[in-house]
């Protein structure tokens, strides 16, 4: 603290952030992320009710699972990324955004690359592979935004006024470059009409191309870039140092080496050469130790000041995210071994993993830093109501644990329930009997993702009433 | 720097936004968790497939299946059975009866009185009818015609049962032929005495509606609804296999041609429906 009022001495004037960039972003997430999740809850309810889809086309499941997924990764956690990246690297960098022209292009550009997926995919148009369904114009327009962005943000970083790059703008950096590369070379495609592509690589070579894409969008955008976010909101709500810098340094650099090599766990037992597979199984365990690295930050940053826990809601929120990324950063090598993976996989395990990852992890690190942002950005003291949050904290909680402890249950008696055999050898369950064995635990899920989405509707409430409130002393706008 | 451990650590010395550092050393339940990883994959690198060679162990997903098919057939071993032990057992008959819902009502129809597969009720067998006649049928398939080999996805014991059904749908439990696949039989021969003056049938509209009728009946499952052909041969072209006159094309019914799966329709239809079957599928490339 001493050296930052020296430097302050020095250069008297701050410098005017651009808030209403943030603004902007910080409205479309909480949007999306309403959105998004009533997509999935949907779609939870036609697994559960088939008849929801109503034999029309364009709600099937098949046309609204890609809605969802493209709905709460890129359009909810894409515009909370660009909102926290924006917020967080101005005040690292202590200088405004490096083109305001920029700022607004990204938010504009992306928000389009949103409503044409929400327009595009409900009609069917699809290049098949997961979370890159998108065709090929909309992929140009994700490419064009994602350089502006990636100018924007190195731009930056290079006018900065402060000597060091703090953590979270190397994980941001990261984010950054990493999906630029896999956005493009996952997108190489032939177009043969406006609408239709197809990819420039062949059979096994497209899987593989596939899943080092969404593996490490997985890696890079939803953990590279959140542990960004974590790295900076959780301190600073916390008001405590980083535990480890030493740490911070050692874990980035070997998360983003071996992250990159696990994607081929994705398709163990398939015709991927087995060298190739190996190569992802071994990666994914070397890979636990670097995602801890984050968790240990994370949690220990919380060090001498654990009654926080009991009495701020924005850190429980912080608090249990942090746990949530520890405890599917296990998971996730231990299914990527061979023998648990052939129980695992194609079951609802994965989805589990996935949605603990991404309810437990994404969503509540996004929304403490939305609670964190929201009344800075919008020249408030605090949030209109804490007890709100509180609330809102307990209902994620308890809709992500209804929601993977259905999956865990229902994916390890899929897996189970496909492999018995009878006395004589023969397959005791048909395909359909593990279906209807899995109803309860689709009904389960269900009311999970309906808890969930309830508490985002809270918090959009809260946020309305924030933004909306008279406060009687405005404080001064940093 | 074990005394800063116990105290208050030290921070690195800068401020960020008012974000301070600690430098706290590296956990070392961490640190060992991380390079026991690095170990263990180097040490799986050498045993299995891996960009160090084939493997120490000599595993492959080949040869954990072919491990896995040869333990399974020292669990399960393939039972010998004789199709003769099941005949007339109602609780095998049933047993066979489950397996034929699940796998053959689909081309035999959910009482095996035929769609795309033959009718099995009645005592015409394009393939023979001994119960070890059934039995090889389905063991081998009739792959000409769509009926899949059965054996190695059934097994011998399913492809027992499910032969001891088919048979009892004809059949008593004393092997004696039911009155119902008879009385299909009987009731043709009965009309096998008229005869059929061809050219009074043939281009007459009223018997080609017949036909078509019966065509619809007994013959679209392997020639097509329009007699375009399926497993059967298309009707409406100008090849003819067996001869296209009008009497060429009505002994071919009459006779039919078991070598290729065609019945002998001559028992089971009798010569006047197959006058209007030959006048309808004349017409179709006579028009």
């Amino acid at each position: 603290m001493v050296e930052v009022s020296e430097k302050l001495d020095v250069k008297q004037e701050i410098p005017i952030y651009d808030d209403a960039i943030v603004q902007k972003f910080a409205i479309a997430t909480l949007l999306f992320a309403i959105l998004g999740m009533f997509f999935g809850v949907y779609i939870a309810a036609e697994l559960a009710f088939p008849v929801l889809n109503f034999d029309l086309p364009w709600i099937s499941f098949g046309r609204l699972r890609p809605l969802h997924t493209n709905a709460v990764i890129f359009a909810f956690g894409g515009n909370l990324l660009f909102a926290a990246v924006y917020y967080s690297v101005q005040r690292t960098c202590r200088v405004r955004l490096f083109s305001d022209f920029l700022s607004n292009f990204t938010f504009w550009g992306w928000q389009l690359v949103i409503v044409l997926a929400a327009i595009s995919l409900p009609l069917g148009y699809t290049q098949g592979k997961e979370y890159a369904e998108l065709e090929w114009p909309i992929d140009i327009l994700i490419a064009l935004v994602w350089v502006a962005f990636a100018i924007n943000f190195f731009g930056t970083l290079a006018i900065r006024k402060e000597k060091h790059i703090y953590v979270a703008n190397w994980f941001y950096m990261s984010l950054i470059i990493t999906v630029a590369i896999l956005h493009i070379f996952n997108s190489m495609v032939i177009p043969v009409s406006f609408m239709k592509s197809y990819s420039v690589y062949a059979g096994l070579q497209d899987a593989m191309v596939q899943w080092w894409y969404g593996h490490n969008a997985v890696g890079f955008f939803l953990t590279a870039g959140f542990l960004g976010v974590m790295y900076y909101f959780m301190p600073k709500q916390a008001q405590r140092p980083v535990y480890s810098y030493r740490l911070s340094i050692i874990h980035f650099w070997a998360l983003i080496f071996v992250y990159v090599w696990a994607g081929p766990h994705h398709l163990l037992y398939t015709a991927l050469p087995e060298w190739t597979q190996t190569l992802g199984m071994t990666f994914s365990l070397i890979l636990l130790a670097p995602s801890w690295g984050g968790m240990i930050n994370g949690l220990f940053t919380l060090k001498g000041a654990w009654d926080k826990l009991r009495t701020d809601p924005i850190i429980k929120f912080m608090f249990v995210a942090v746990s949530f990324y520890g405890m599917s950063t296990f998971e996730g090598p231990m299914m990527s071994i061979r023998t648990v993976n052939s129980l695992s996989h194609y079951t609802d395990w994965t989805v589990g993993h996935v949605h603990s990852g991404a309810l437990g992890w994404v969503a509540m690190i996004s929304i403490g830093a939305l609670y964190y942002m929201f009344p800075r950005v919008f020249g408030k003291s605090k949030m209109y109501s804490t007890n709100l949050i509180n609330v809102h904290f307990w209902m994620s909680t308890i809709g992500v644990v209804l929601y993977i402890a259905a999956m865990w249950i229902s994916g390890v008696m899929q897996g189970l329930m496909w492999r018995a055999v009878n006395p004589d050898g023969t397959l005791t369950y048909t395909f359909a009997q593990t279906v209807a064995a899995m109803h309860p635990y689709y009904v389960i899920r269900l009311l999970g993702g309906i808890v969930y989405l309830s508490g985002m509707l809270l918090m959009a409430y809260n946020v309305y009433k924030t933004i909306t409130m008279r406060e009687e002393t405005v404080p001064v706008k940093v | 720097m074990s005394d800063n451990d116990k105290k208050e650590p030290q921070t690195i010395g800068h401020a960020i936004d008012g974000i301070e550092e600690y430098d706290n050393p590296l956990p070392g339940w961490w640190l060992l968790m991380f390079y026991g990883a690095i170990i263990f994959s180097v040490i799986y690198w050498f045993l299995y497939p891996s960009w160090f060679g084939k493997g120490y162990l000599g595993w492959s997903q080949i040869s954990q299946y072919e491990e896995e098919v040869k333990q399974a057939k020292i669990l399960y071993p393939e039972k010998v059975v004789s199709i003769n032990d099941f005949i007339g057992k109602d609780e095998f008959i049933n047993k066979g009866k489950e397996i034929f819902a699940q796998n053959c009502a689909s081309c035999h129809g959910p009482e095996g009185k035929g769609l795309v597969g033959p009718n099995l009720t009645d005592n015409v067998w394009i393939h023979g009818g001994k119960p070890e006649e059934i039995f090889n049928t389905i063991t081998k398939g009739v792959t000409a015609k769509g009926m899949p080999t059965w054996g190695p996805v059934l097994g011998k014991e399913k492809v027992a049962l499910v032969g001891a059904f088919v048979y009892s749908l004809s059949h008593d439990s004393q092997g004696n032929l039911l009155p119902s696949a008879k009385q299909q039989v009987v009731a043709s021969i009965v009309k096998e005495d008229k005869i059929i003056d061809l050219n009074k049938v043939i281009g007459n509209p009223e018997h080609i509606a017949k036909g078509k009728e019966i065509f619809t009946q007994n013959c679209v499952s392997c020639h097509g609804p329009e007699g375009k052909g399926l497993v059967g041969p298309n009707l409406t072209d100008s090849v003819w296999i067996h001869g296209g006159k009008p009497e060429n094309i009505r002994d071919t019914i009459t006779k039919g041609v078991a070598a290729k799966g065609m019945p002998t329709w001559g028992p089971i239809l009798g010569s006047e429906k197959i006058a209007d079957v030959t006048a309808f599928v004349y017409s179709l490339s006579n028009k």
